[in-house]
């Protein structure tokens, strides 16, 4: 294995590896999941929960990929980091030893569509309260996935978003139809279910005629844009922030103008995964009277807030002052803005938490972009 | 190897203990977590041994004592490692990441100096200091490595500010083994004035820095007080190039004896043409390669000089419009010159702009170092290094590189020298460009360094050849005296050191009967 580790990398010192800031032994950064692959490789360490206990704190967010592009091999293939924590959870959930927060997720979303241990018949109610018709046809098929659906959070951004792009464009949702898009499970290295929800979700859009579909969360977007099309389902896919940008380079979306300071969290699979930094800035800045103040750690290196790679659920990382939430709170408050942008729902409610944990609820407010355009936009909600 | 007696039959109570004076989430004996500390953090070049049992991250002076007392009460080896350390193998019973004590102390500028943790790294440390107008010696190492582990390299000679790493230290606070904290120099009275020179004591910073003699460390360094340096209003940073080693090297003799710069070494045209293809992003390797596998050492690729000097110095405006022309005086005379800013441009664009980032902006973080530290299709470099008269070293290239081609092999060899000691000293270090990611080719590099040693050892008395075999047996004295300074200090031998026996099991609840029929 050719590899000099994480530790080798130059650069400003700032917070990189979510798992690293929360629990500092080595083991637990992109230079410890190297050194775990090749000590199982040499039959040093045994496949095992031990071994699980460490793999599922990785939060998948890529910003280690993003410092050092060196890449790594083992038995001649070649890996990114984040692609060998996938591969050594497959293996564990292949031999079952994964940690039970990890299997109660995987089991729900096995039985019921989603991980929240709902029925799904009760997927759809977000929709029917904000009244977003059903998809028959439209324009675009909005995709909300299961934070929207489920998480009271996700839900108030889901209705947002929905209400705010039906004034421009026609949309539906699936309501009680949708399923969980997968993201998460092959990150968390159930491939098998993610390939069982990629094909009845790829059938469902044919079925229904979609060919253009704009989702809620980034994590959505990611498997749609991704990994769906290697199973056949070619669909245009968008986050709601590049429609967004694209009404708003259209000339529909105007905006009368919102006297705050914002800054700005980058979204690991909006940002790293698919390179996607320019729509929401733009969409900010175009708001009359709003001033963006970034933070020290944007774009390619931004803090991920902690919930990716399953975390949202497992809560492996927990909640005290090194938790990646409360970090990013940190370096948000740092910049002395009154509200803090994002532009996916798990972001939104891990930092949400965080900045309740942190105490400065009444210092910094929480938004979804999609919450600050409606209170910006010409005959807004302010 | 397997766990020593109190660990197989105390294990959870030991793990127990330390996580009361630790914290339970600084302390670890899961496997998975043990694991990855199997290799050096410094790289994961093989081979790597076994996992250490436990691994323990203190926070505080305080704890570093309690673990090391509860080392001695159950005779158990200690490791302590810090991003950097270069620590190859980490097999100890306990191993003492010391990255969780990561406080600066204190910085001083008015007085040039910074008390530092091990924990802290060159990347937090240098932004701080650049606002300040001062900055630290450091090598070509990654900016996030430990500053103090660094500057504790005995062995190593300093980058950036001529001599060695550890002139770079005014003193050090150190738990030896039996728990006894320590200062030396001044700091040893209490005060904030941090000096090795003090009038009733000796100096011993040197007796804790590295691993003496291949022995285990005698203490571990809890803070260190370190030397920081004005960047001053002006910087200057010549690259003379020369026709052979003999002439670059008493150029940098020269500059640096004159007091005219902080540092001068020397590179060879091959270094030098590998550094270039990798920091163009390693397009010319095949070419470059290609060529270096059809000559010999006598015959620089196209366009490079066989040897290069980067001379560094700072100061008054003034004093550096004269510093360069004196440097370029000096190249004249001895048979070389100082190159033009198009030549630089037209030959080595890409090594320039590092080195310029590094030696005269002093902007470490901004090296990318790490990145270009990889051989672009020969990964890892082994390092041979070799100290002394400046004659001496000249003399040694040239049998050196004859004896490669001759017996081992006939592609040139990358190699820089650096002046130290005030201009009258000086290293030679070989850097094989065998790729001992690769264990086989470790391997037989590791071979071919001991046997390379050896002859060195038999022809040149006067060099020393670091990490020789042989050095242990022809100690005169010293071997001895540090064996016994260890007995004294470390009683319990609790200091582990790669390739030494791990304690044996005594009276803690089994007897060497029932470990054999283990």
């Amino acid at each position: 294995m050719k590899c000099r580790g994480c530790v080798s990398s130059s650069g400003e010192a700032k917070p990189v590896c979510p798992m690293a800031e929360r629990y500092r032994f080595f083991s637990y950064s992109a230079g410890g999941m190297v050194a775990l692959a090749r000590s199982i490789y040499e039959g040093q360490l045994k496949w095992g929960s031990e071994l699980a206990e460490v793999i599922f704190n990785c939060t998948m967010c890529r910003a280690c990929a993003e410092q050092c592009r060196n890449i790594y091999y083992l038995t001649n293939e070649y890996f990114s980091v984040p692609q060998l924590v996938e591969k050594m959870r497959e293996e564990l959930v292949e031999q079952g030893r994964i940690p039970p927060v990890v299997r109660d997720y995987l089991k729900s979303v096995d039985l019921h569509g989603n991980p929240y241990q709902i029925s799904g018949s009760k997927r759809g109610r977000w929709s029917d309260e904000a009244g977003i018709p059903l998809y028959s046809g439209q324009e675009f098929l909005f995709y909300v996935g299961d934070e929207g659906s489920f998480d009271e959070r996700g839900i108030k951004i889901a209705q947002t978003v929905g209400n705010l792009l039906r004034g421009y464009v026609s949309v539906g949702a699936l309501g009680d139809e949708e399923i969980s898009d997968g993201n998460e499970v092959k990150s968390l290295g159930e491939s098998g279910l993610f390939e069982v929800l990629a094909e009845r979700n790829i059938e469902k859009f044919k079925k229904a005629g979609v060919r253009k579909i704009v989702t809620l969360s980034p994590h959505a977007y990611n498997s749609m844009k991704n990994e769906y099309p290697k199973r056949g389902g070619d669909f245009q896919v968008m986050h709601y922030t590049q429609l967004l940008e694209k009404l708003m380079d259209q000339g529909k979306l105007d905006f009368s103008g919102l006297k705050t300071t914002v800054t700005y969290h980058d979204p690991c699979y909006l940002g790293r995964y698919n390179h996607e930094y320019g729509a929401p800035r733009r969409i900010l800045k175009s708001i009359p009277n709003l001033e963006l103040i970034e933070m020290k750690s944007i774009k390619e290196e931004a803090f991920c807030c902690g919930g990716g790679g399953g975390n949202f659920f497992t809560s492996m990382l927990g909640n005290d002052a090194n938790s990646p939430g409360r970090i990013r709170v940190r370096q948000a408050y740092e910049t002395k803005a009154r509200v803090l942008a994002v532009a996916c729902p798990v972001c939104a409610k891990m930092l949400e938490d965080a900045v309740k944990d942190e105490g400065l609820d009444d210092k910094l407010q929480v938004k979804d972009i999609a919450e600050i355009v409606n209170e910006g936009k010409k005959g807004g909600t302010k | 190897m397997t766990s020593s007696g109190p660990l197989r039959t105390k294990k959870p109570e030991i793990v127990r203990e330390l996580a009361s004076a630790l914290g339970e989430d600084r302390v670890s004996d899961n496997p998975a977590v043990r694991a990855a500390y199997r290799g050096s953090n410094y790289n994961f070049l093989p081979p790597w041994g076994k996992s250490p049992e436990i691994v323990v991250m203190p926070r505080s002076v305080g704890q570093v004592q309690d673990i090391v007392r509860l080392a001695n009460k159950y005779k158990l080896n200690v490791l302590p490692i810090c991003l950097g350390t270069m620590t190859p193998f980490c097999e100890a019973d306990i191993l003492i990441d010391m990255m969780g004590m990561d406080s600066i102390v204190k910085i001083d500028t008015e007085n040039s100096f910074v008390v530092v943790e091990p924990g802290v790294t060159y990347n937090r440390l240098l932004p701080l200091l650049r606002k300040e107008g001062h900055t630290i010696s450091y090598g070509s190492f990654p900016a996030n490595f430990s500053v103090a582990a660094n500057q504790g390299v005995l062995r190593t000679v300093n980058h950036n500010f001529s001599g060695r790493f550890s002139d770079q230290t005014l003193g050090y606070e150190i738990v030896l083994p039996d728990g006894t904290l320590l200062r030396t120099g001044t700091a040893t009275f209490g005060t904030g004035y941090w000096s090795p020179l003090i009038l009733d004591f000796p100096d011993v910073r040197g007796l804790f820095l590295g691993s003496p003699g291949g022995r285990p460390p005698l203490g571990i360094i809890t803070k260190a007080a370190l030397r920081i340096w004005p960047m001053m209003e002006a910087r200057g940073l010549p690259i003379g190039g020369f026709s052979s080693l003999a002439q670059a090297l008493k150029f940098s003799k020269a500059v640096v004896k004159a007091g005219i710069a902080d540092q001068s070494m020397v590179w060879n045209w091959v270094l030098m043409g590998m550094s270039e293809s990798r920091a163009k992003g390693g397009k010319d390797d095949i070419d470059f390669m290609n060529y270096r596998m059809t000559t010999d050492y006598t015959k620089p690729y196209k366009g490079l000089h066989y040897c290069y000097t980067w001379t560094q110095f700072r100061g008054y405006k003034e004093q550096i419009e004269v510093n360069l022309k004196l440097c370029e005086r000096i190249a004249r005379e001895m048979g070389g010159k100082i190159l033009s800013s198009q030549e630089i441009q037209d030959t080595i664009p890409n090594v320039w702009k590092t080195w310029k980032l590094s030696y005269e902006d002093f902007l470490l973080e901004e090296t990318k170092a790490a990145h270009l530290w990889k051989v672009g299709g020969e990964g890892t470099l082994e390092v041979w290094y070799y100290v002394g008269w400046i004659d001496d070293l000249i003399k040694l290239e040239e049998a050196l590189n004859l004896r490669l081609k001759e017996k081992y092999t006939p592609i040139p060899q990358p190699y820089y020298c650096r002046i130290f000691e005030s201009g009258i000293g000086g290293h030679l270090r070989y850097q094989m460009s065998a790729d001992i990611a690769d264990e086989y080719q470790a391997k037989r590099n590791r071979q071919l360094r001991e046997e390379m040693n050896a002859w060195i050892l038999e022809h040149f008395p006067n060099i020393h050849a670091a990490g020789a075999k042989q050095l242990n047996t022809q100690s005169i004295g010293l071997g001895v005296v540090l064996d016994k300074i260890r007995d004294a200090l470390d009683p319990n031998h609790i200091g582990y050191t790669v390739g030494e026996k791990r304690l044996e099991p005594d009276d803690e609840g089994e007897s060497d009967q029932t470990l054999k029929a283990l």
